[in-house]
């Protein structure tokens, strides 16, 4: 069966090279701008990973995390949160709402999909 | 989520869901009560398409109590889904139980 | 869907980003809100992180300081200052230099302002950097950029550590154990299974690194039934593993639940000391592990024996400072593997990316895919036209009413399509307040820039294009228009000098307006320069707005002093060029000591118009309908007038016949199209009226490009060709008499 992954990014380059890396691998891929329009895209799809960039307009990365949690059929879908070195104060939050895998950025394709693989169910 | 028929001393509990972590919690109360002392009891995995390893968990915590109880546990029917994962985890000899390969799987 | 075609999307969206860097930074300097700081750290946070992913590292660098320096703004870190804002946009600038480096093979970006600039902001990251600032800055964010070189930090850090650990465990015996398996001990955290992980994910990904060759899945931490979470974990295994990875490589595949999880790998010929620290790590299953380790097959019989005599013996030596060493920090004491296994890592990382196409998913569409459906609704609204024509011939009813119909929702699909191309004048708007700043503190000047009507819509093209000749404008009205503060307060004027920038619809226009309430144009001056020059004859009366108008002739300026403004930009007749290449208009209205205002008149767009259709002797012609003001008859008893009195105004004629020398027999009566450009006025001598309607321009070849009577051609529903008249030209032609003075 095809998995299927959510990338909530705001920078759409960023969604794009890891489009074309997953489904390179073979993901099927469901792109979001932002945490509200990741919710959405979440009630449309039913996604086997989700990853999703901290810093975004509308609603940043952790409070969608944090909604991402209490929803039934989302709550134990596995996050890869993207950062950077100089979010660890944001690392902390996301840490304390439950995120666990973080990649940080810049990364390689290669890089996204190993930790891509690690996770996915 | 669980169909029970009993025959005899024999009750078996043929599982209707998958066994993710999005399950385990209404499966593990539904299934745990079943041990018991007073009857043999018989699991049958043949609908379980989906498993991971809070599923494997939980039929190894049941394995280890019937163990501990001294109450008679067998799964059976293994589905290719719970073989697989069972494989990759070198579960098989573990849990004892004989596994029945059906000729396509073979 | 290529990494071609996502660079190409970086490119685009990072400009966006500059874009509004630069407006949040204006703001910044009125109100330093949490907000803005926000914003403008998320600019740069974004760009640099998404230049990394794309390899461009000239711009990963530099960015990651101004990010860090953006960061202790936002943390409060660091205040808002003048100095700080001003060398921010020097940043910004140079960062949108640097993406214009990589986008253009022409444009080189300076390095060495690049690194003045991660000086300065050295100095403000202050003592968390290291001396010196921009040498070390460059080293730590190339260590951070490429993995290469990240895990050459670990390994420096690793070896340190090993150097510190060897001490410790060289008073053990130093036995190296007969296995060449990596032994991998997993006790999962107890939150795995929520936090959304799978141990399993984990060991199929282990699996890609080598073959697992015995595992072993552990119920030892099992709870009893009542204090049994079925969504909590209490796996373990043990793993050994045949595999040519490096350690690093390995340890990575548990990066994400270390944390949480208790991990211990041993390389393989490990020394026994470091299965006596594993069995150490585990304090309450003592026994338990040395019997798996045992049964696993990682330590012989002989082996446990002595490691658990080891750990006894340890335990009594050091029973002041026993375990030292934390769970998960395993030594490795065959280190002569790390130098092979390194370079694989990074031989591994210097894979080439993929490009695998996708299914395109963006709305940002190429222009010329616009271009052509405007073209296709244009032939459309034409072929319409011609069935309007045929219907109206047959005269029945019922077709009449279908073409109305389909006529009308042609005109709406006609709109959609224009619609598409339409932007709002605002992005090029706000770009002028970094203008007006810097511009204003070049001049000494204190200008307020407002914008008004930013919401307002015009062609993308038309946009692009406006650009340029709005940039001249707005330096001429700073440079040439307002005061010094000190002339401003004598002249009885507030400090600040005011400039408008406005855009409004007006009938079919789009009007945008330049205005400042500077000094104004000297009139008088403007004509002796005019006349100096040979510009207009000495003699001429000419009303004050043609007066003005001449401010647009090639070579009159009216500044009393060269500033080094006026060095840069195009003169205001390449001003006009540029508007009239764009079927508009400009014009200035001025008042001495008052100020002046610069009125740009433009179509909507550029592709279709609604147009007056009429005719001279066989030939058609279409009048842009906005142009026109009024039908009237022309008096047949004046034979070829050049003039007419409409209620009291002279009004100019143009005869097409002698301007385009066409012959054939005049009608019994012609008409007079009234039309209007700007302040002037002219009559169009026609034969034949006949309606409104739509048209498609379509340019004229070279040989008629020139032509300033004519702004280009249609096809009729009929087939047949019309020339669509430019107004403006005709009304010069028509006023030739007055222009005339100027050339005798």
């Amino acid at each position: 069966m095809q998995k299927t992954i959510l990338i909530v990014d705001d920078s759409a380059s960023v969604r794009q090279v890891v489009s074309i890396a997953l489904t390179g691998a073979g993901y099927q891929v469901v792109e979001a701008c932002d945490g509200k329009d990741a919710l959405v895209k979440l009630d449309k799809n039913r996604v086997n990973l989700i990853i999703s960039d901290v810093n975004m307009p509308n609603m940043d990365g952790i409070t969608m995390l944090k909604e991402v949690k209490k929803r039934p059929d989302t709550k134990f879908t596995p996050v890869i949160m993207l950062t950077t070195e100089s979010e660890q104060s944001k690392k902390e939050q996301g840490r304390a709402a439950g995120a666990k895998a973080w990649v940080v950025k810049p990364f390689q394709p290669q890089q996204m999909l190993a930790a891509v693989s690690k996770l996915v169910r | 989520m669980l169909a029970i028929s009993e025959a005899g001393d024999k009750r078996t509990v043929a599982l209707q869901s998958d066994l993710t972590i999005y399950q385990i919690k209404d499966v593990s109360d539904a299934l745990l009560p079943q041990l018991s002392p007073d009857y043999d009891l018989e699991i049958n995995l043949s609908e379980v398409n989906e498993l991971d390893c809070s599923g494997v968990q939980l039929l190894m915590l049941m394995r280890q109590q019937s163990r501990q109880q001294a109450t008679k546990l067998t799964i059976v029917e293994h589905s290719q889904a719970v073989l697989e994962v069972f494989d990759q985890l070198d579960l098989v000899r573990w849990f004892e139980d004989p596994i029945v390969l059906t000729g396509g799987a073979q | 869907m290529s990494m071609e075609a996502a660079l190409q999307t970086y490119f685009s969206e990072a400009n966006e980003l500059i874009d509004e860097m630069e407006n949040d930074l204006l703001a910044l300097e009125q109100d330093a809100s949490d907000e803005l700081l926000n914003s403008i750290f998320r600019a740069a946070h974004t760009i640099k992180g998404s230049a990394g992913i794309f390899g461009l590292d000239d711009i990963v660098e530099f960015t990651h300081v101004v990010e860090n320096v953006l960061d202790k703004l936002r943390d409060h870190e660091l205040n808002v200052s003048s100095a700080l804002v001003s060398l921010l946009f020097r940043c910004r600038d140079h960062i949108q230099s640097l993406l214009q480096a990589e986008q253009e093979e022409a444009h080189q970006a300076d390095h060495e302002l690049g690194k003045s600039l991660l000086k300065e902001l050295n100095a403000y990251l202050g003592a968390t950097t290291e001396a010196p600032p921009s040498a070390s800055i460059e080293e730590e964010v190339q260590a951070s950029t490429s993995l290469a070189s990240n895990a050459m930090q670990r390994y420096v850090q690793h070896l340190t550590e090993e150097d510190e650990a060897r001490a410790n465990v060289e008073r053990m015996a130093d036995q190296d154990v007969k296995n060449d398996l990596w032994h991998i001990s997993l006790r999962f955290g107890i939150n795995s299974f929520r936090d959304g992980m799978d141990p399993l994910s984990f060991i199929s990904y282990l699996s890609k690194l080598g073959k697992i060759k015995q595992i072993r899945t552990l119920a030892d931490h099992f709870p009893t039934l009542d204090n049994y979470d079925a969504e909590s974990c209490y796996l373990g295994f043990e793993i050994r593993l045949d595999s040519q990875a490096a350690k690093q490589e390995i340890e990575d595949v548990f990066e994400f639940v270390q944390e949480d999880s208790d991990i211990t790998i041993i390389p393989p010929h490990s020394t026994l000391s470091q299965y006596i620290e594993l069995i150490n790590s585990m304090p309450d299953v003592d026994l338990k592990i040395g019997e798996i380790l045992l049964e696993c097959g990682a330590l012989t019989k002989r082996e446990l024996a002595a490691a658990l005599q080891q750990q006894a013996q340890h335990a009594n030596t050091s029973s002041d400072n026993q375990q030292a060493v934390p769970i998960g920090d395993i030594i490795t004491e065959s280190s002569t593997q790390l130098s092979p296994v390194l370079e694989a890592a990074v031989r591994k990382q210097s894979q080439v990316r993929e490009s695998i196409a996708r299914e395109q998913k963006s709305l940002r569409v190429d222009a010329d895919k616009l271009d052509l459906l405007i073209n296709y609704v244009g032939e459309l609204v034409t072929a319409g036209a011609g069935a309007a024509l045929h219907a109206q011939a047959l005269n029945d009813p019922g077709m009449l009413e279908s073409i109305a119909a389909v006529n009308s929702l042609l005109e709406e699909v006609r709109d959609a399509a224009l619609n598409l191309r339409m932007v709002a004048i605002g992005a090029t708007f706000t770009r002028f307040q970094r203008v007006v700043r810097d511009v204003s503190k070049d001049l000494g000047k204190n200008v307020e820039l407002s914008i008004m009507g930013a919401e307002t819509e015009l062609d993308k093209s038309v946009v692009e294009k406006i650009a340029d000749p709005l940039m001249h404008l707005v330096r001429n009205a700073m440079d040439h228009g307002l005061e010094t503060p000190e002339k401003r307060l004598a002249a009885g004027k507030s400090e600040h000098g005011e400039l408008l920038l406005n855009a409004y619809h007006d009938s079919g226009n789009i009007v945008i307006e330049v205005c400042d309430d500077g000094a104004g144009i000297d009139v008088d001056k403007l004509r002796a320069k005019a006349v100096s020059k040979g510009l207009i004859a000495e003699e001429a009366v000419l009303e004050k707005h043609e007066l003005l108008q001449l401010i647009f002739e090639p070579g009159l300026s009216t500044a009393q002093a060269v500033s080094n403004l006026s060095g840069r930009g195009v003169g205001m007749d390449v001003v006009r060029r540029n508007i009239t290449e764009l079927r508009g208009r400009i014009e200035v209205d001025s008042d001495l000591g008052k100020g002046t205002t610069v009125r740009i008149i433009l179509p909507l767009t550029l592709a279709i118009i609604d147009g007056f259709l009429i005719g001279v002797a066989d030939q058609s012609f279409v009048i842009p309908l906005d142009t026109v003001s009024e039908c009237v008859e022309l008096d047949i008893n004046e034979n070829h007038p050049e003039y007419i009195d409409l209620r009291g105004q002279v009004l100019p004629l143009v005869d097409l016949r002698t301007t385009f020398d066409l012959s054939g027999n005049l009608p019994k009566r012609q008409s007079v199209v009234v039309v209007q450009s700007g302040h002037q006025s002219a009559g169009i001598i026609v034969d034949r009226l006949m309606g409104e309607l739509q048209t498609v321009i379509k340019p004229l070849g070279q040989i008629f490009g020139q032509s300033e009577t004519l702004a280009g051609s249609t096809i009729l529903g009929s087939g047949a060709v019309a020339l669509i008249l430019d107004v403006q030209g005709l009304i010069e032609h028509a006023s030739k008499p007055v222009n005339k003075l100027a050339t005798h």
